[in-house]
């Protein structure tokens, strides 16, 4: 038996909704940089763009599963079943298992193809070696989630670093738009870092979604920036 | 060391030339301020003209000297240049 519902019953559904922005967001800039590689033929912007269509499909695998664990519950709360342990569920239930599977694994595809690009690491064997330990993260880590939020966190974290680095290095100054990203990366990273905790408090979940829901903010208001603004001062 | 141009930089170059000198330019003055060859320079133009993104025009009293000038689809591809190049900055990329 694995425990699978962490949030707090007064938060069924708004947890969907913070992740129904990240779909939004890191779909938008999933287009934006699709449009960009249309435009110059760089193969940069192709991988940026289904890197974070990996992170947007990822999100809707989880809605998907959390969406029919909720309806489970209500549902079940409906007909006053006596469920002692109604946040448990059997192993065997394959579409969550596939949904939160599916999940894991695109999330962390996503997150490595944003590292492997601001790296810019040429290194393809590595490449490769990571590919696979992602897979077995994704898919082993079922019964043990802090895994995944583990090697989340790390990837994360280097990303972040990479942009700390941008922003604050000894290279000419960055734009707003790298220490908006830096703060972004950095924010998600701390969702991820809390999301390990979870077991400890229901609560604990809560603070972990606002902490990733601030983090896709920041990106929605840096593309804001980048394309709508742009846009509109060009006249 | 200065990073290689790629193409889209090289357009981009020539068409901000053309632009700095309010979207109309004498060849000779376009080979210096873009950093090519003639030949080179020749090529590209010959691209630009075929999308569009530059035309000629013959002026002078004895209808002997070209200019070239921006279109309108070239100051489309200036500004979504520029759009990327913040893109860029901004994930660095």
């Amino acid at each position: 038996m694995i425990t699978l519902i962490f949030s707090p019953r007064w938060f069924f559904g708004y947890d969907i909704i913070f992740e129904l922005l990240g779909v939004i967001v890191t779909l938008l800039i999933s287009v934006h940089s699709h449009r960009l590689y249309r435009f110059s033929k760089d193969y940069t912007y192709k991988f940026l763009s289904l890197s974070f269509f990996a992170i947007s499909a990822s999100f809707l695998a989880k809605i998907a599963t959390n969406f029919a664990l909720y309806y489970q519950q209500t549902v079940k709360t409906a007909f006053q079943e006596l469920i002692v342990k109604h946040n448990l569920l059997d192993k065997s239930n394959l579409f969550l298992q596939a949904g939160y599977d599916a999940h894991r694994f695109l999330m962390l595809l996503g997150l490595f193809g944003i590292y492997w690009l601001v790296s810019k690491s040429k290194d393809y064997e590595h490449q490769w070696l990571f590919g696979y330990l992602i897979l077995v993260v994704a898919l082993f880590s079922f019964s043990t989630y802090y895994v995944f939020h583990i090697t989340a966190a790390f990837i994360l974290f280097f990303i972040a670093r990479h942009y700390h680095r941008r922003c604050f290095g000894k290279e000419r100054a960055a734009p707003v738009g790298t220490h908006l990203n830096f703060l972004a990366f950095s924010l998600l990273l701390m969702s991820q870092a809390v999301f390990i905790f979870i077991f400890l408090n229901n609560a604990i979940y809560v603070i972990a979604e606002i902490l990733q829901l601030a983090g896709f903010i920041i990106f929605l208001v840096n593309m804001w920036l980048l394309v709508f603004r742009h846009g509109k001062t060009k006249d | 060391m200065a990073k290689r141009r790629t193409r889209i930089d090289i357009i981009s170059d020539i068409l901000m030339a053309i632009q700095q000198k309010g979207g109309r330019i004498k060849p000779t003055h376009l080979l210096y301020k873009a950093n090519l060859s003639y030949q080179l320079l020749s090529e590209y133009l010959a691209e630009l003209r075929d999308k569009e993104l530059v035309d000629e025009e013959v002026v002078g009293k004895k209808q002997d000297k070209k200019e070239i000038l921006l279109t309108d689809k070239g100051y489309d591809f200036l500004d979504k240049y520029h759009q990327m190049k913040q893109f860029q900055e901004s994930f660095g990329l």
